[in-house]
């Protein structure tokens, strides 16, 4: 410190030497410290209170059903959050959540219909449905309990099926949807199945041995009205029934039903025992092509032309096999026979341009062919 | 040094008590402490109700955090900080110019003397304030750039600024 600081130390402390706090600061020190003392103290009391209340009230709901038929509070927390869930999956699923859900966990088409005769809504028809398969109970009893006004929560504590249980299944469903929608259709993969059919439910048909999936998008006709698997089912009972499925086969090597048309014996027109023809239909364009073979692009396999093979062109009267050419675009109608696809029909989508008006030279009719060649 | 370190080594036993919960403790550190802060304070506010209900603000919240008081040398300063703050609000609170009446205003200027305070007056309250912790408090720059959370640079301005400004006032009226 510098003469000048101590100078100016004495000047400032000598000016304020006779500056004191007033006596009676010291009590309102000390009684704005009381106050506020107080106050916390009624504050603090009245939030233990609120804390006591809280617990009591949890302690009490934990153990009591005090929300009536919802059930206690850890099943109403168990029900908002399986309703969380079921609506995130009904938005996933977009139409028909209910059925969807139903062919993801290969429930019986009792059990759709059960749901669909009930006035559930949807969110809530997805979730007996899920509670219903975890349980391992019929929808009956699921939808008995929900009509009594019982909070999903409590169904889902009776039944001894817990949030982890629900989400679970709605994963299981998500994935099958997913499967199911993300599955790469290509024309090779379409599959038309004629013959009797030997089972059916709501989730699958076998027809003339091979087995199709039925999905909510599948549409089942009986004498040109829709049906639904049930009501075949009930058929099957009385005898034999036939059917054309025409559907896809999935990445799994298993197969989808798109249309199913029934017949029943007496409009079938063929005998009972009818041996189920393999047939199948292939769309695409050509890229090879010989009097006796047909190649198209994305089906592996050559397809056999025969004497009898029907071809059709877009416009024309009567074209042959020689009016097929490469680059065309067709849908053949092929049938498995042993290990030979033979083309039963050709139908040439392009269309016909008559080579002497010369109109319509976009087609492929100039492209060399080994056809032309061999004739 | 600029501080009074045997006042520390005292306080240090007070604030342990204080820390401890015994009221009539912190009785003692208001005893102990009031009258410089004061003085700092009125350095700063030139106004004895606005440097009462300071005081007393800077106390309650003292009280409030008093088991977390560490050490004796901190809690002047911690002290001080609080006082500050709260001196900054009430600064940038809109006030009511009351006209004062000549007797209190003699009775003021008797109180801090006329020269010292019309030199006080010419400058602004943050000037004042360092004024105030450096030559009133003797604190050092440092604890003053920590109690006023200013830069060194800063302070050492304001300082330099209000000597001058004193010198001119106190000079001339000498």
């Amino acid at each position: 410190m510098d003469n000048d600081d101590r100078d100016y130390t004495d000047i400032l402390n000598g000016a304020l030497k006779d500056l004191e706090p007033r006596d009676e600061l010291h009590g309102k020190v000390r009684d704005r410290i009381t106050r506020s003392v107080a106050r916390a103290h009624r504050r603090n009391t009245a939030l233990g209170a609120v804390a006591v209340a809280i617990v009591v009230v949890m302690a009490l709901s934990a153990v009591t059903p005090v929300f009536g038929r919802n059930g206690t509070l850890s099943q109403v927390i168990t029900s908002m959050a399986a309703e969380r869930q079921a609506q995130k999956m009904s938005k996933v699923l977009g139409t028909a959540p209910v059925q969807q859900t139903a062919a993801a966990l290969q429930t019986s088409g009792e059990t759709i219909q059960a749901v669909s005769d009930s006035a559930l809504s949807e969110t809530d028809g997805l979730l007996a449905l899920v509670i219903a398969e975890r349980a391992q109970k019929p929808i009956a009893d699921i939808l008995k309990l929900r009509t009594a006004g019982l909070g999903w929560g409590r169904i889902m504590a009776e039944l001894n099926v817990s949030s982890r249980d629900i989400g679970e299944a709605i994963s299981q469903v998500e994935t099958v949807i997913v499967e199911v929608n993300t599955t790469h259709v290509t024309p090779s993969d379409r599959v038309v199945v004629s013959g009797e059919i030997t089972s059916a439910s709501a989730t699958n048909i076998t027809v003339a041995g091979t087995s199709f999936v039925v999905a909510p998008e599948t549409e089942i006709k009986y004498r040109g009205k829709a049906a639904t698997p049930a009501a075949i089912a009930t058929m099957l009972l009385g005898g034999k029934v036939y059917a054309t499925v025409h559907g896809t086969r999935l990445a799994d090597a298993s197969f989808r039903a798109g249309l199913v048309t029934v017949r029943d014996a007496a409009n079938d027109g063929q005998e009972s025992g009818t041996v189920p023809n393999h047939e199948q239909e292939v769309h695409g364009k050509v890229t090879a092509v010989t009097p006796t073979m047909l190649r198209i692009e994305g089906f592996a396999y050559d397809i056999v032309i025969s004497a009898t093979t029907k071809v059709e062109q877009n416009s024309a009267d009567h074209v042959d096999i020689s009016a097929i050419k490469v680059g065309q675009t067709v849908e053949v109608d092929v049938h498995l026979s042993g290990t030979t696809y033979v083309a039963q029909q050709v139908d040439i989508k392009d269309k016909y341009v008559n080579p002497g008006t010369g109109t319509g030279g976009d087609d492929s009719h100039d492209d060399s062919d080994e056809g032309d060649g061999s004739d | 040094m600029r501080r009074d370190v045997t006042m520390d080594q005292e306080l240090k036993d007070v604030v342990a008590r204080v820390r401890g919960g015994e009221e009539t403790a912190f009785d003692e550190l208001y005893q102990r402490t009031v009258r410089q802060l004061y003085r700092t304070l009125y350095t700063y506010l030139m106004v004895r109700e606005d440097v009462d209900d300071v005081v007393q603000e800077a106390y309650l919240k003292l009280y409030l955090h008093r088991k977390r008081l560490d050490d004796s040398r901190s809690v002047p300063m911690y002290l001080r900080t609080i006082a500050i703050n709260c001196a900054r609000r009430t600064l940038r609170r809109p006030r009511v110019i009351v006209e004062p009446e000549e007797d209190s205003v003699a009775g003021e200027f008797s109180e801090i003397g006329g020269l010292v305070r019309e030199a006080l007056e010419k400058l602004t309250p943050a000037d004042r304030l360092v004024i105030g912790l450096f030559y009133g408090d003797q604190s050092s720059i440092h604890d003053i750039c920590c109690m006023t959370r200013e830069k060194e640079g800063t302070v050492k301005s304001r300082l330099s600024r209000a000597r001058d400004r004193l010198r001119e006032v106190i000079g001339h009226g000498q």
